[in-house]
């Protein structure tokens, strides 16, 4: 039997699950150290997961490209790989289409705090914050832009 | 298995995918069981499952079973710690 076709079970990857759950979590953290406030949670916590869901399924849809182009050696593995890419297409559609709403909300009371001259001047990033597990995420990120 | 039309290998795989970012999820869901990011999480799993069934639903009766089978072990597992949460 093809062992593309078994019924079995795609194993997961736990590691980037962790590390979407620090990313959105880090939002959350980010945004609150800056005041925001709790009537904007609803808001908050679907921008949090959205984004770190975003981040992650754009890595993921990179690889998924990658394998197409790098690896497939026939017909079954880029029939593997096209399905791979549409089903984190439709991942990262469900996640604009979630966003949308409360992104804008976000930002728009952003702006009006920063318009706002008894808002308080904003802390800067990370005294709070999850910053060293942060860095851990990023970092690999940031030493390939600089290639 | 082998005589599994291109159309239910498409569902199949996609049903695949779809348990694993389930399993993916459901590993977010419990780092951040107490923070705001549960009730979003958990969200997305329900509609992922919700997708999940449509597709085997779609697919011929021997894909089903095959399918079926598969989700069986998380789908329980989804139901017997998660689905009451949230709801009420």
């Amino acid at each position: 039997m093809n062992d593309n076709i078994a019924a079995t079970e795609i194993e997961a990857d736990l590691n980037q699950a962790r590390r979407t759950a620090v990313m959105a979590h880090n939002v959350v953290i980010r945004l609150r150290e800056l005041g925001l406030p709790d009537t904007l949670d609803a808001e908050l916590a679907n921008v949090s997961t959205d984004l770190g869901d975003l981040w992650g399924a754009q890595k993921e849809f990179t690889d998924h490209l990658h394998n197409m182009l790098k690896t497939s050696h026939d017909w079954d593995s880029v029939g593997d790989s096209l399905v791979d890419m549409r089903a984190s297409i439709e991942h990262i559609a469900w996640h604009l289409e979630s966003i949308r709403e409360p992104l804008t909300k976000l930002a728009e009371y952003a702006y009006s705090q920063s318009i706002d001259p008894t808002a308080d001047n904003p802390p800067p990033p990370g005294e709070h914050c999850c910053a060293v597990e942060l860095d851990e995420i990023l970092e690999p990120a940031s030493a390939k832009m600089t290639m | 298995m082998n005589n599994m039309t291109p159309s239910d290998r498409v569902r199949l795989r996609t049903v695949r995918l779809q348990i694993k970012r389930i399993r993916e999820h459901l590993e977010a869901m419990q780092r951040d069981a107490h923070g705001v990011e549960y009730a979003p999480w958990k969200n997305e799993v329900d509609n992922i499952w919700k997708s999940t069934f449509e597709n085997i639903n779609e697919m011929s009766e021997s894909s089903q079973q095959s399918a079926l089978e598969m989700i069986r072990e998380p789908w329980m597992m989804y139901l017997s710690h998660y689905a009451a949460i949230g709801s009420e």
